[in-house]
């Protein structure tokens, strides 16, 4: 055991050699390396420690002892033996040693973060770093450093730097090598998915099938080197606040019903658990290491793992942004969440003109909850087709049928509606027989049909004879609809018969058309702004 | 079975083992369609093959539809199909628009629409 703690391991194969971070170690008298488990910090110190002079030293649990640590650091050096010594007497001797007249020395000293919470040990090695000459150096490597007495004032003198993460990551370039070296192709996804991450890349690249697989391997390393070495009430709050993609104290105490998340989320990023700090001072976990704690909990409590879900829903719904909301209640399989999160959601996406990300968000929506929402449907349609998208808006619009077959008393005039705008988007589309079948249709329920019906229906009618280059029929029918929707309260809609009467007048009456035009555009402006005030 | 539901519209019912044929005739409106879709939610079990004679039906309006589709998702979300026969040329290209076609097999005749196959 003290032969293996005075020794660096063997390299893994393959390796990947480091060059100019072999130089970053030699950027100072005090190296601090600092990364979460899997970023080679062990592999660059034995890469540094055989191609140079240095006394190697793994700490363990029992070197929170300070005469157990000093005794071994003592003997890595080659130093007098220190068993039996008081830690002081100890400490002294050992200085005294390293202050004679020697070749330039360097002492490697890993797994630091195990020294957390003993004050006296980490008062010696900050002792040590203070105390001895220049010619001895000290690359101190762990997921993080305790407080070590002293390492402030070097870091501010420049006799001691830091080497991260950001450092350590594989760039594109090395994911490729290394991915040659494990015999296996180039692949921009696995260096996408890692993020840069050594151990991800490895261990996602020695899965059989990339596709199939997923991160399987990772996932087990994690489990068992990471998430198992953590304390019972540390695991139990990484697994619950990953239903989070980013975390901060309030809502991951009001998401998980508790108090001091603050304190823990402090704990996780000076452990350096795979999470960055945001500027304002939320942490933001590798999405690797999300998947793998979303999964965990998903496996493990799936009931609570939905109850998260539809709390943090609830929370984002309060504080306005509705599509984390509904992100949020889809993962939580919570049907009538999504439903009311939906309409909300689509309308915004809607006027921002956002329609690509709608349709995203359409398509992971069950069915049962697209039948229950024909109405978003049907401006989902209308919005593509206005965007130039007529077979996407056909595809919403059927569905939007089928919602309105089972939709109550409303259903009918929901689907005289949706059948107005498929008959608008087939023509976009060039099917005019199937178009003109559903002109025909609407034709021939126009006089049967009331309210917002019967308006859409002769605003479809009008776009229709405008296309058909009927003037005198399709203003007649944009006036009509105007009026019936102004009197009506829909005042977006009527804004759009206005812009086809304007357009029309544009056309035929060059001198009076632009003020119509911009009058019906100005219309539906105001409208569309007025409709996102609260 | 016959059943009066307004006065030019007609709903007779036959049923076979796993079948459910459906004659309609006249314009079928909102509560002709919610004639069909109660009619065929009364069946237990619900038929294994709906199938429907437009024949003799000449006008059809979107609430109507509204209550065929809706019987149509009935049989076809408990696993059942459902086909149709009769129907004329604007008919057929209006179940089109409305998608109706992907839960609806559209034949031109009894016999066909009995086998349901070869839509």
């Amino acid at each position: 055991l003290t032969i293996q703690k005075s020794s660096p391991p063997a390299l893994p194969v393959p390796y990947l050699p480091r060059p100019h971070l072999l130089d970053a170690l030699e950027g100072a008298r005090v190296v601090c390396l600092t990364a979460a488990p899997g970023y080679g910090k062990t592999s660059l110190l034995t890469e540094y420690a055989q191609s140079g002079r240095s006394a190697w030293y793994s700490l363990d649990a029992s070197d929170r002892d300070p005469a157990v640590m000093l005794a071994g650091l003592s003997r890595a050096l080659g130093g007098p033996p220190l068993a039996g010594e008081s830690p002081t007497l100890g400490a002294a001797a050992l200085c005294r040693w390293l202050q004679a007249p020697s070749d330039a020395r360097t002492l490697i000293v890993d797994d630091v973060h195990l020294l957390a919470g003993s004050k006296d040990v980490c008062r010696l090695l900050g002792d040590l770093l203070t105390q001895t000459p220049p010619s001895v150096r000290f690359i101190l490597s762990g997921r993080f450093l305790p407080s070590l007495p002293g390492l402030a004032r070097l870091r501010l003198s420049g006799q001691a730097c830091d080497l991260t993460e950001a450092d350590l990551a594989f760039s594109a370039a090395d994911s490729q090598q290394m991915l040659h070296r494990l015999g296996v192709g180039p692949d921009d996804r696995l260096h996408q998915r890692s993020g840069g991450w050594p151990a991800a890349l490895r261990l996602m690249a020695a899965a059989p099938s990339f596709d199939a697989d997923g991160p399987a391997g990772l996932f087990d390393y994690l489990a068992h080197e990471v998430l198992g070495a953590l304390a019972t009430a540390d695991q139990r709050f990484l697994l619950e606040i990953a239903v989070l993609p980013v975390w901060q104290a309030e809502p991951c105490d009001w998401t998980l019903e508790q108090t001091g998340s603050a304190a823990a989320l402090v704990r996780i990023l000076q452990s350096r658990l795979f999470v960055t700090a945001d500027p304002d001072g939320s942490l933001r976990p590798h999405p690797l290491w999300l998947e793998f704690l979303r999964g965990q909990l998903q496996a493990q409590a799936p009931e609570r793992y939905r109850h998260l879900q539809r709390r943090a829903a609830l929370w984002e719904a309060e504080h306005g942004d509705a599509e984390a909301a509904l992100e949020h209640a889809l993962a939580a399989g919570d049907h009538g969440l999504i439903e009311r999160l939906l309409g909300r959601t689509a309308g915004l996406l809607i006027r921002a003109g956002r329609l690509q990300r709608l349709e995203d968000w359409l398509r992971v929506t069950p069915d049962q909850v697209l039948e229950a929402v024909p109405s978003v449907l049907v401006d989902a349609g209308e919005a593509l087709r206005r965007a130039g998208r007529p077979s996407r808006a056909v595809r919403w619009l059927q569905g939007a049928v089928v919602g309105f077959a089972g939709h109550g008393p409303d259903g009918p005039d929901g689907l005289l509606v949706a059948l107005c705008r498929l008959a608008l988007a087939l023509g976009d589309l060039g099917h005019w027989s199937e178009a003109e079948a559903a002109i025909r249709q609407v034709e021939a329920e126009l006089p049967g049909a009331q309210g917002v019906a019967q308006a859409e229906a002769r605003l479809t009618l009008a776009e229709w004879h405008a296309r058909l280059e009927q003037p005198s029929e399709a203003a007649q029918g944009f006036a009509a609809a105007a009026d019936a929707l102004s009197r009506l309260g829909q005042r977006e809609r009527q804004g759009a018969a206005l812009l086809g009467l304007g357009a029309l007048a544009l056309v035929a009456q060059p001198g009076r058309g632009p003020r119509v035009a911009r009058s019906g555009s100005g219309f539906a402006g105001d409208c569309r702004r007025q409709s996102t005030l609260p | 079975m016959h059943q009066e539901v307004a006065a030019l519209f007609d709903l007779q019912l036959h049923t076979t083992p796993n079948t459910l044929l459906m004659d309609v005739a006249g314009p079928l409106g909102r509560e002709g369609g919610e004639a069909i879709s109660t009619a065929v939610q009364a069946q237990t079990p619900l038929p294994r093959h709906l199938v429907l004679n437009f024949t003799r039906t000449g006008t059809i309006s979107t609430a109507g539809l509204g209550g065929v589709l809706w019987a149509v998702r009935l049989v076809t979300k408990a696993g059942g199909r459902v086909s149709a026969f009769g129907l004329n040329d604007h008919f057929r290209k209006v179940f089109h628009v409305m998608g109706i076609t992907q839960y609806v097999g559209l034949y031109l005749d009894e016999a066909a629409a009995m086998r349901g196959e070869g839509a």
